[in-house]
């Protein structure tokens, strides 16, 4: 039994206790039924095969037919890929290739990219509805104030370093700065294009 | 006087009629309880036992699949999902008791659309020549009376192309293994089955009918009779259980 069988049944449970989370997502894997999923990893020169099933995923490391779609890239780019927002760059870029359907790709990443797992919902099994409520307006409101006490701490830092050490130049500083070198720049450039015409004029009046 | 036909029930010498109705019983026994002796004995272990049963038996969408001996449905839950809805896979077993328990199951799983149903012999299998892509056996050989027979019904029941294959106890590789194997099935799992399943007597059956059971080699010679090419097996687990595959060309 090789790390990477075991590696491969580990991840395999993970990732139907991830889908268990959300029922809907459960719902959209369950019509790919039938459908195999490549994925090449490149650097462990290893193929995972996803095959979606009623109520279960399984991924095997040996798929005798052809898969309907090959997706490869590195272990992090294909991880990334359930990342709606980083998964169209990473395409763009060439981290990851798609072979095949491109479609089935694109459902897949759509599912995944989807998944609004209610953590209170899941909470609320263990301690039940209402201290899960409870607990899920602290964490919310904590969050909040963090985001919060982490923007203030953002500009806070900001305006000592610019105007209390005055380490850092401001905005405006900066734009006249370099609108400044905008000008300097194009008044070299006029003053070379000048002297080329000065110079020419110079050796036919010579001549 | 004529001797009576005879075979072995784990160490037990039994009329070859009876073997049949003994094992039945043995298995009406641990049914409701199997899938976690199953985790307890192997430790979670079986379950990758499986897995690569099931890698090695290359089943594809649209495939049919006999499981035969498919008791609660570990294999069979596997080929549903690789099959595809436009394949079919037929669950099987002698044992209404292990079928009954394999078909809720399945339900509860929600496997329902490829799925089918049949109380059989292995030895004498009621489908038309040339039906399936492939046929497997999972930890169902062991306990099938004539098992030269069981090869030859699995032989004409396959599609050519299609591959037999069984999943098995065999015998370990090395001594020391051995020795520690003999210890944990003749002491362990008995204890085991006394505490869990109320049933000590099952599980030595368990443990007998593995030694019973013929070695690698043997099975492979076995199923070559029965006509299988291309015939190999895969060790696991320092031989404990061994995966035997043949091909119908």
């Amino acid at each position: 039994m090789s790390v990477s069988t075991l590696a491969c049944a580990g991840l395999e449970a993970a990732l139907n206790s991830y889908l268990d989370l959300d029922a809907s997502a459960r719902k959209q894997m369950d019509k790919l039924h039938g459908r195999v999923i490549a994925f090449e990893i490149l650097g462990l020169a290893q193929t995972v095969y996803l095959i979606p099933g009623p109520g279960k995923v399984q991924l095997l490391e040996v798929f005798e037919g052809d898969p309907d779609c090959c997706i490869s890239g590195s272990p992090l780019a294909l991880a990334r890929m359930s990342d709606r927002y980083a998964s169209s760059s990473q395409l763009f870029s060439g981290e990851v290739a798609i072979r095949g359907d491109t479609e089935l790709a694109h459902q897949l990443s759509k599912i995944l990219g989807a998944m609004d797992i209610d953590w209170e919902e899941q909470l609320s099994h263990l301690t039940g509805d209402l201290i899960a409520h409870r607990v899920g307006n602290l964490l919310r409101a904590t969050r909040d104030w963090g985001a919060n006490s982490n923007a203030t701490l953002c500009l806070d830092i900001q305006e000592y370093l610019q105007e209390e050490l005055r380490l850092l130049p401001g905005r405006l500083e900066i734009e006249h700065f370099l609108g400044s070198v905008d000008t300097l720049r194009d008044d070299v450039e006029r003053l070379q294009a000048r002297m080329t015409l000065l110079q020419k004029q110079r050796q036919l009046d010579s001549q | 006087m004529t001797k009576e036909n005879t075979t072995h029930f784990g160490y037990e010498q039994v009329k070859v009629g009876e073997k049949a109705e003994r094992v039945r019983a043995v298995f009406d026994s641990v049914a409701t309880r199997y899938d976690l002796m199953n985790d307890l004995m192997s430790m979670g272990v079986h379950r990758l036992w499986k897995r690569f049963a099931v890698q090695l038996a290359g089943v594809r969408p649209g495939h049919r699949v006999l499981d035969l001996a498919s008791g609660t449905g570990d294999l069979a839950a596997r080929f549903a999902g690789l099959t595809g809805p436009e394949g079919l896979v037929v669950m099987s077993d002698i044992n209404a008791a292990m079928l009954t328990q394999g078909r809720i199951r399945m339900a509860d799983q929600g496997l329902v659309g490829n799925l089918a149903y049949v109380q059989i012999d292995a030895e004498q299998i009621p489908f038309p020549d040339n039906s399936f892509d492939c046929i497997t056996i999972g930890f169902g050989l062991r306990n099938v009376t004539d098992k030269q027979k069981a090869l030859a019904a699995m032989y004409r029941a396959l599609k050519p192309g299609g591959r037999v294959l069984i999943l098995e106890f065999s015998q370990p590789l090395n001594k020391p293994l051995k020795a520690a194997y003999d210890l944990y099935s003749f002491k362990l799992l008995p204890l085991l089955g006394r505490i869990v399943a109320n049933d000590e007597q099952s599980y030595r059956y368990l443990a007998e009918s593995i030694r019973m059971h013929p070695n690698q080699e043997r099975l492979k010679e076995m199923m070559e009779e029965a006509g299988l090419e291309r015939c190999d097996f895969h060790n696991m687990t320092g031989g404990v259980v061994a995966i035997h595959r043949g091909f119908k060309l």
